[in-house]
């Protein structure tokens, strides 16, 4: 008996932790800024415990039925967190309220089981050893979870399946009370209830992947905290500690270690070659990286967005933590947000611009590369001011050389002056960007915004192409022969393919 | 019979929400000629200069032809509630889509009627002296694909699947279409153009009308399955006939007669998304009030002096006469004996049946090559049906997700043609669809969960064929001369179904008509 019920402060003080570890571990990952998360987890955690603890003293009588049905609710609570994080997060509202809510419920019931227990070994051991036997497991099972939980649990079972395994053992250890100690008669309602919790935590943990698929986790290097399945594209963001990265379908679009390389570059030559960018029009992009960029040149006096998907604004301008990433870029009056279709835009618009940043998706089908056409230049230069320009991103020249060259050769077949650059991103390795325009396009003069990565000497850099990403001969695409398509397929299914997978 | 066999097609459980319908042409009342049970005596007379019968595409376009030479005394009679005939296409809530002709070749320097039509559409511009088309309208990439051995490929031709045996023979027949799309004859003429009109009239290139494009493969040692395959899906494509039924000289016009007219390459084409009813609807817009929907022509009497017409209007059941001083006979030739008496023999003349589906689809379906490869046409190898059209192809949206209407094509090559009509006016719109359903299922797996609605169009005498002896012939050199006041300028006179040879059958009708009238043109479209 003594035997069982020690054991029992084992696993249980493993749990406790366990499910304190998870929700930091989570909150870092969704909101950022570690060290302020698990503080103020622990801090509420522990406060939670302490007022658990007090409370404790006003359960009278049923000590052993009072300890099973806060383990089951330990159980279901903790086991089921980190899953209803996530999806709190990804789909709904309120996240910071569920997260302490969750946080102090669990704290507050972890805190009644080792007085009860205590109370409950109380009459089998001497008072003594009982408070030095409890203690030390409390803090063994501590030991045991926080060296578990970074190198074994989330590396291989995750955070989802970690918080239902450890619920599946709090209600495991409420099933072993329930049959040993308990007296006939009420055997049957606990136990029953226990088992249904046990059943529910188990298909947490096995169907695990169909909760994460929907959530798209395990696709991805880190941890999926948005997940969205758009009208138009699948759509995910990670982030572990320092990073945060956007997949569209599955590709990477940009990640906080080094999209500034990305986006300056993208931004600032452009905002160099123009002499008064006074009206700005960006084409893709509704992450609002590149907008944020714009913002910071005091010429810029109006920004207009053409997204094609809702849900990108959604969560670039609306959602609580991420319009932080673009500095609330997408909220300032200078900004004017349009759901569109770029193409279909440009044919019914007449409005021009000075500059015009195009950041689309690579052409890798024959929709997308519709985007890429001598055709769609030539319906966006006709958007320019006399001296207007646009820049668009490329690809990789390096990679995907012919593909890179073949846009160039693009721009210029449809009649405008043109000055190919690139830059390394570490995230894309080397990649392509053009300068466009009626005019010969001349980046000069001083860096118009602060930067991170561009300087003057940087800047001249970029517009030199080494021997491995020079110049080749491609053809121009065009709407009724997209060439590029098919050079991009092959481009990149040689170069990944070149250590033999 | 063996190529209908929808007796024995996979019929899986009906899906619940697919709804649909069967849209022919007005077989009902059409069939009403053959047992005529009309009032004798009409209730109405008018007098007009001129009178077309039939509003397809050489019904529109004699009227497109009448208009510019500033005549518009005149009344286009046509059965259905719309015109275009083979030409005309369904409404979806996404947009339309063809029931029958879907593309217009990028038109040759002797197509001038085309050009002035595309010019006046504004869709044929010239700048810096160099005429262009409009690239929103020439089919955009990709324009086909070819469902071979278990993948999709780029283009009809899946060169690397191919065995070098069929790579070889297919680069020999390259080669020898290449050969005849320049040759000239002693005058200077191309031998396969388009209008065929533009033809060299040679003895020697003629000859290959009377034999039909198998021997002629025969002859060329064409033996390897793919490419006798290839012939044969061109033949099924664009003349509803096959090896063995086309003339060899309606084979290689096929082939060798697009030359892109210096506009674009030889496979170049126009597409738009409610198929050739945009040309339609063009021709008509200058002739709504000479257009007469819903009246079926009951007889013609041509004479020395002008013609007489009775028609039934459908909507009152009167019977209406016109006195004409010209008409216009733009109706299938097979008509004739029904409507006029003493006709030459036309037993040359046989129309291959057709039917299509159009699938009204949510989005579009699973594609094994992922999203954003489907082609314009995209085709199954072989197949009985020749796959299917996406309607919204040209759309410069880029949105993968957009609803969508396809059309799906199936022409009867071998079977009886009577047979075949009789079957297919028999067969329910379930088991068509059931077997459009499950032929497309096998490429695109979520097919019915998208499909919200799927037509049938039977088209009983769809195409005319091509077959051996035909175009050249005595016979149709005879159809095609005017009885009295009345000319003849339906596409089959050209013995092959192109919007060029109906636009061109039209429009020479129409001069010729305005020759007789005095109305001379300074100039003539053809
Ligand atoms: C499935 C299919 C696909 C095709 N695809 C193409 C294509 O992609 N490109 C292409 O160039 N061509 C295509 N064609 C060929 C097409 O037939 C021609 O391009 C053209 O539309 C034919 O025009 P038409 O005026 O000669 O004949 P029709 O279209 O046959 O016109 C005859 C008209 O007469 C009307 N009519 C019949 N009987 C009577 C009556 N008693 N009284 C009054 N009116 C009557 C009919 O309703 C019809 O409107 C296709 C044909 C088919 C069947």
């Amino acid at each position: 008996m003594v035997g069982i019920l020690l054991v029992s402060v084992f696993l249980v003080a493993t749990c406790g932790l366990v499910y304190e570890l998870v929700a930091g571990a989570l909150a870092s990952y969704l909101l950022g800024d570690s060290v302020l998360q698990f503080s103020t987890i622990i801090g509420t955690y522990l406060f939670a415990m302490g007022i658990g603890s007090y409370g404790a003293k006003y359960v009278e009588r049923g000590l052993l039925t009072a300890f099973i049905q806060v383990q089951i609710l330990v159980g279901l609570l903790g086991g089921c967190s980190a899953a209803l994080l996530f999806m709190v997060f990804s789909y709904g509202s309120g996240f910071r309220f569920v997260l302490y809510g969750l946080v102090f419920s669990i704290g507050f019931l972890v805190g009644l089981e080792i007085p009860l227990l205590l109370r409950i070994l109380k009459e089998h051991i001497a008072f003594r050893d009982l408070v030095s036997q409890v203690l030390a497991l409390d803090y063994v099972g501590a030991l045991a979870a926080s060296v578990l939980f970074p190198l074994f649990l989330v590396p291989h079972l995750g955070l989802i399946r970690t918080s239902f395994l450890f619920g599946m053992v709090n209600v495991a250890v409420a099933f072993i009370f329930v049959t040993r100690f308990q007296k006939e008669g009420r055997w049957s309602a606990l136990s029953a209830e226990s088992a249904l919790v046990f059943l529910l935590l188990l298909a947490g943990f096995v169907f695990t992947d169909k909760i994460t698929r929907f959530a798209e986790q395990g696709l991805y290097p880190a941890p999926v905290i948005v997940s969205r399945q758009t009208p138009y594209q699948k759509l995910a963001i990670t982030r572990e500690p320092g990073e945060t990265r956007l997949y569209l379908n599955g590709n990477l679009q940009f990640s906080t270690f080094d999209e500034y390389r990305y986006h300056e570059a993208l931004v600032v030559p452009a905002l160099m070659a123009h002499s008064a960018p006074q009206k700005v029009l960006v084409l893709g992009g509704g992450d609002g990286l590149a907008v944020d960029l714009l913002l910071k040149d005091p010429r810029v006096e109006e920004i207009l967005l053409v997204e094609l998907d809702p849900v990108m604004i959604e969560i670039f301008r609306d959602h609580p933590e991420m319009h932080k990433l673009n500095n609330s870029a997408l909220r300032s009056p200078k900004v004017k947000v349009v759901m569109a279709d770029a193409f279909t835009w440009l044919e019914q618009n007449d409005q021009t611009f000075d500059l015009a940043l195009v950041d689309f998706p690579d052409p890798s089908n024959y929709s997308v590369g519709k985007l890429y056409t001598s055709h769609f230049y030539r319906r966006l230069a006709e958007h320019l001011s006399p001296k207007g320009l646009f820049v668009v991103q490329c690809s990789s020249p390096l990679a995907a050389r012919r593909s890179y060259w073949s846009i160039i050769s693009t721009l210029e077949f449809s009649g405008l002056k043109v000055l190919p650059y690139h830059v390394y991103v570490p995230s894309f390795g080397e990649w392509g960007f053009a300068l466009a325009s009626k005019i010969e396009p001349r980046v000069q003069g001083e860096i118009p915004i602060p930067t991170r990565f561009l300087d003057q000497s940087e800047v001249e850099r970029l517009s030199r192409f080494p021997a491995d990403m020079s110049r080749v001969a491609a053809e121009a695409n065009r709407l009724f022969d997209q060439i590029l398509v098919r050079y991009f397929q092959e481009d990149w299914s040689r170069y990944r393919g070149r250590d033999g997978n | 019979m063996a190529g209908l066999g929808f007796a024995g097609c996979p019929s899986s459980k009906p899906s619940g929400r697919l709804r649909g319908q069967r849209k022919d042409p007005d077989y009902p009342q059409g069939h009403r000629l053959r047992e005529p049970d009309f009032p004798a005596a009409p209730t109405r007379q008018e007098r007009l200069a001129g009178v077309i019968l039939g509003g397809g595409v050489a019904g529109l376009s004699a009227g497109w032809r009448w208009t510019r030479a500033g005549l518009t005394d005149y009344r286009l009679l046509e059965l259905e509630s719309q015109v275009g005939g083979n030409s005309r296409a369904l409404t979806y809530p996404s947009g339309s889509a063809p029931i029958g002709a879907h593309y217009l070749p990028v038109p040759n320097t002797e197509a001038r009627a085309v050009r002035r039509l595309l010019t006046e559409m504004g869709l044929l511009t010239t700048e810096k002296d160099r005429p262009g088309l409009d690239p929103r309208h020439l089919c955009h990439s990709r324009q086909e694909r070819l469902f071979y051995e278990g993948e999709w490929r780029d283009g009809l031709i899946p060169h690397q699947a191919l065995s070098e045996v069929s790579q070889e023979q297919m680069a020999r027949f390259q080669e020898h279409i290449s050969q005849w799309s320049r040759r000239r004859d002693s005058k200077g003429r191309k031998v396969f153009a388009l209008p065929l009109h533009f033809s060299s009239t040679e003895e020697q290139y003629l000859a290959l009308d009377r034999i039909s494009f198998a021997q002629y493969a025969k002859r060329m040692s064409w033996d390897d399955p793919f490419l006798l395959w290839y012939l044969n899906y061109a033949c099924r494509d664009d003349f509803g006939g096959s090896l063995e039924n086309c003339s060899a000289w309606a084979g290689l016009h096929y082939f060798a007669s697009r030359d892109g007219g210096g506009l674009g390459d030889a496979d170049d084409i126009l597409v738009w998304p409610e198929g050739n009813n945009r040309l339609v609807k063009f021709l008509q817009g200058e002739q709504k009030g000479q257009i007469h929907p819903g009246s079926l022509v009951l007889e013609v009497v041509p004479s020395e002096n002008g013609v007489t017409i009775d028609y039934l209007e459908l909507a009152t059941g009167e019977r209406v006469r016109l006195q004409a001083e010209v008409c216009l006979f733009c109706l299938p030739s097979f008509l004739r004996p029904y409507l006029l008496k003493d006709q030459p023999t036309l037993d040359r003349f046989l129309y291959a049946p057709w039917l299509t589906a159009n699938l009204e689809l949510t989005s579009p379906p699973e594609d094994l090559e992922g999203p954003g490869f489907t082609a314009w046409d995209n085709v199954l190898y072989d197949s009985t049906s020749l796959g299917y059209v996406v309607s919204t192809h040209q759309h410069l949206t880029t949105a993968p997700n957009q609803p969508t209407v396809w059309t799906w094509y199936h022409p009867f090559s071998d079977e009886a043609p009577e047979v075949v009509r009789k079957t297919l006016l028999e067969t329910q719109w379930e088991d068509w669809s059931q077997r459009v359903l499950g032929e497309l299922e096998v490429v695109h797996a979520d097919i019915r969960e998208r499909c919200r609605r799927l037509d049938i169009t039977v088209l009983g005498h769809g195409m005319i064929r091509p077959s051996v002896d035909f175009i050249w012939s005595g016979q149709m050199a005879r159809a095609r001369r005017p009885q009295g006041r009345l000319f003849f300028g339906h596409g089959d006179l050209s013995g092959m179904s192109l919007f060029e040879e109906s636009q061109f059958r039209g429009v020479l009708a129409a001069e010729q008509a305005l020759a007789v009238l005095g109305m001379e043109p300074d100039e003539s479209f053809l």
